[in-house]
């Protein structure tokens, strides 16, 4: 098939950034932005204008300088939750953001009539469908871990400051026990794996797109929501179904491989290689493979051949409905 | 030489109309072909199985091709202008050469750079910050850039200013056409094509009325002006249309015998607008 070459592949995927940049880009570094500028001024505020808490006099430096109190073979845990914390924000915008890419792919061109020039080049519906799959499920993330990527780093530099200020050696706190990359490169194959993870969603939603002669989002979220009130319903009777409908649309959109997503197995909040439980924070084997136990779950794959459905009746209906 | 397009028992029902009631044409190389019809006559859905944008029953070939079956490989070869609102409105000038550069094998970076460089559209501007008529110059400088063997034009030139009609027929004439191409056009502002057709195709009603080449048309079909007096004498050989110009009388025949109506008055060929009135009427007449 002429459409799947490299070039005109890669072309696909370049259309998509160049329409989406505000999306795919802009977004996440503008929420960079305001993550370090909030930091910054709570930081200058508690320098010069705040001087006492609770009636005690407050020093900046002194409060900085109680990091020597934490044992020093805890620190990296300390920066591996700032790090995952710091960027648990862009896990949840970026599923609403993708959400709504998806709603709009095979829907705003058949809106303002532009399918007719897309459908005038020799590219078949199904690569455009899926180019726009593949821009939103695995070149999006790569973009936002990217800025992700740049917050920490500004991070690391305004907490250098501080730390010099404070008097705190700087390498033997942050820069010897923080170890960014590793969580760049997690972060990058826990988005490779929420791919998968929400391929029934994005497949869906892909549906919708294709399907709705108006409003997709009513198409793709009224069928959900209409189903599982009916579930309830029935729920509510003595006619009990031993299916948890609620619990599989929260661990879908919920849960999965990002960090901040959580386990409905055991109730617990897993934020990376981290696991926390009640009452303390217990460290998980931090292995890469932990990230592709997924892989082996049945979920994973019903998902994916959900998904997949989803993504086949969507091209067909691109291909061959005639909208005029 | 094989056809570009054959079309046997070409046939598409909607709901509750019949667009195309079992139609038979082809359509040859090297060919500029007028498809003219009124509002729902069927044109738009004869280009839309051409380009494999609609599903239809009959025998449809197009370059040899399934239209329906086989539209992204048709792509190669086929280009169109659906109408001059159809670019998307947030891409920018340059974008759109990169991006037909890098999905069609034939289309020419230089060739579209050398159209555009005689417009005044700017290669960092938003479509939606072109006028109309400059939207309409971009598609038409990426489609020329395209070595295509067959153009499909629909109301290319609707809401365009006379101007940007005018030069969009010439560039298309001067710069794009020969014999190796054809071209297929609706439109209706047939006065402003019919000098570029060199054939004619009549629709109506889902049917073809008319398919004939521009010689052939010129033959068959003569006016004559004649003074009142004579009208009946020049009904008597049977007009299929007459209309009433200056106290005259203005008489339509297809095929009739030119020793006869020369002595009626002056004759001359219809304009393809007249021809289209006339035939179009003539069937509501029936």
């Amino acid at each position: 098939m002429s459409g799947l070459s490299p070039v005109s592949f890669s072309t696909l995927l370049k259309r998509e950034f160049w329409e989406h940049r505000g999306a795919f880009w802009t977004l996440p570094l503008g929420i960079g932005g305001f993550i370090v500028f909030v930091t910054i001024a709570i930081l200058t505020a508690l320098a010069t204008v705040i001087s006492e808490i609770d009636g005690e006099k407050f020093l900046l430096t002194n409060a900085v300088a109680r990091i020597k109190e934490i044992e020093p073979d805890k620190l990296d845990v300390l920066w591996d939750l700032n790090l995952l914390g710091s960027s648990a924000i862009y896990h949840l915008v970026l599923l609403f953001v993708l959400f709504f890419y998806f709603l709009g792919a095979l829907y705003d061109d058949r809106r303002d009539r532009s399918i007719l020039f897309w459908k005038s080049l020799p590219v078949s519906d199904a690569v455009t469908t899926i180019s726009k799959l593949v821009a939103g499920s695995l070149m999006a993330p790569v973009f936002w871990v990217t800025a992700i990527a740049l917050m920490h780093i500004a991070m690391m530099i305004v907490f250098s400051v501080l730390f010099l200020a404070s008097d705190i050696p700087v390498y033997q706190y942050l820069w010897g026990p923080a170890d960014p990359i590793r969580m760049w490169a997690y972060l990058l194959v826990a988005y490779f794996v929420q791919a998968f993870w929400l391929l029934p969603v994005w497949g869906w939603a892909l549906l919708a797109s294709s399907f709705a002669r108006s409003k997709p989002f009513l198409w793709a979220v009224a069928p959900p929501v209409l189903i599982g009130i009916v579930y309830s319903w029935i729920q509510a009777t003595r006619l009990r179904i031993d299916w948890d409908y609620w619990r599989i649309i929260g661990e879908r959109l919920l849960g999965g491989a990002v960090p901040i997503s959580t386990d409905f197995s055991d109730g617990t909040v897993r934020v990376g290689s981290l696991r926390f439980t009640d009452d303390d924070v217990v460290q998980a084997p931090a292995t890469w493979s932990t990230l592709f136990e997924r892989f082996a779950t049945p979920d994973m794959w019903w998902g994916i051949v959900f998904g997949v459905v989803c993504l086949a009746l969507a091209i067909y209906i691109r291909r061959f409905r005639d909208d005029s | 030489m094989s056809a570009i397009v054959e079309a046997r028992g070409l046939r598409k029902k909607y709901r509750n109309s019949v667009a195309l009631d079992g139609v038979d044409f082809d359509i040859a190389p090297g060919r500029i072909v007028g498809l003219i019809g009124p509002n729902g006559a069927g044109k738009t859905t004869a280009l839309k199985a051409i380009l494999g944008l609609t599903t239809f029953s009959g025998e449809l070939k197009v370059l040899g091709l399934d239209p329906m079956k086989q539209r992204h490989k048709l792509m190669h070869d086929v280009c169109f202008i659906a109408d001059v609102a159809v670019l998307p409105r947030w891409i920018r000038v340059h974008q759109t050469l990169d991006f037909v550069e890098g999905v069609h094998p034939a289309f020419s970076r230089e060739r579209a750079m050398h159209f555009l460089s005689r417009t005044k559209i700017k290669m960092e501007s938003r479509v939606k910050e072109l006028s109309k008529g400059m939207t309409a110059q971009l598609h038409l400088a990426l489609v020329m850039a395209i070595d295509a063997k067959l153009l499909v034009l629909d109301e290319p030139t609707l809401g365009l200013d006379i101007i940007y009609r005018k030069e969009f027929y010439s560039n298309l004439l001067n710069d794009y056409f020969d014999e190796e191409r054809t071209i297929v056009i609706t439109t209706h502002q047939v006065e402003e094509v019919e000098h570029i057709l060199t054939d004619l195709m009549f629709i109506k009603d889902g049917q073809i009325t008319l398919n004939a080449t521009m010689d052939e048309v010129a033959e068959r079909f003569v006016e004559v002006m004649v003074s009142p007096d004579e009208a009946d004498e020049a009904r008597a050989l049977n007009p299929i249309h007459e209309r009433s110009i200056f106290g005259k009388f203005v008489f339509l025949y297809d095929n009739a015998d030119p020793l006869a109506l020369a002595e009626l008055g002056e004759m001359h060929n219809p304009s393809v607008a007249d021809l289209f009135v006339a035939t179009m009427k003539d069937g509501d007449d029936a």
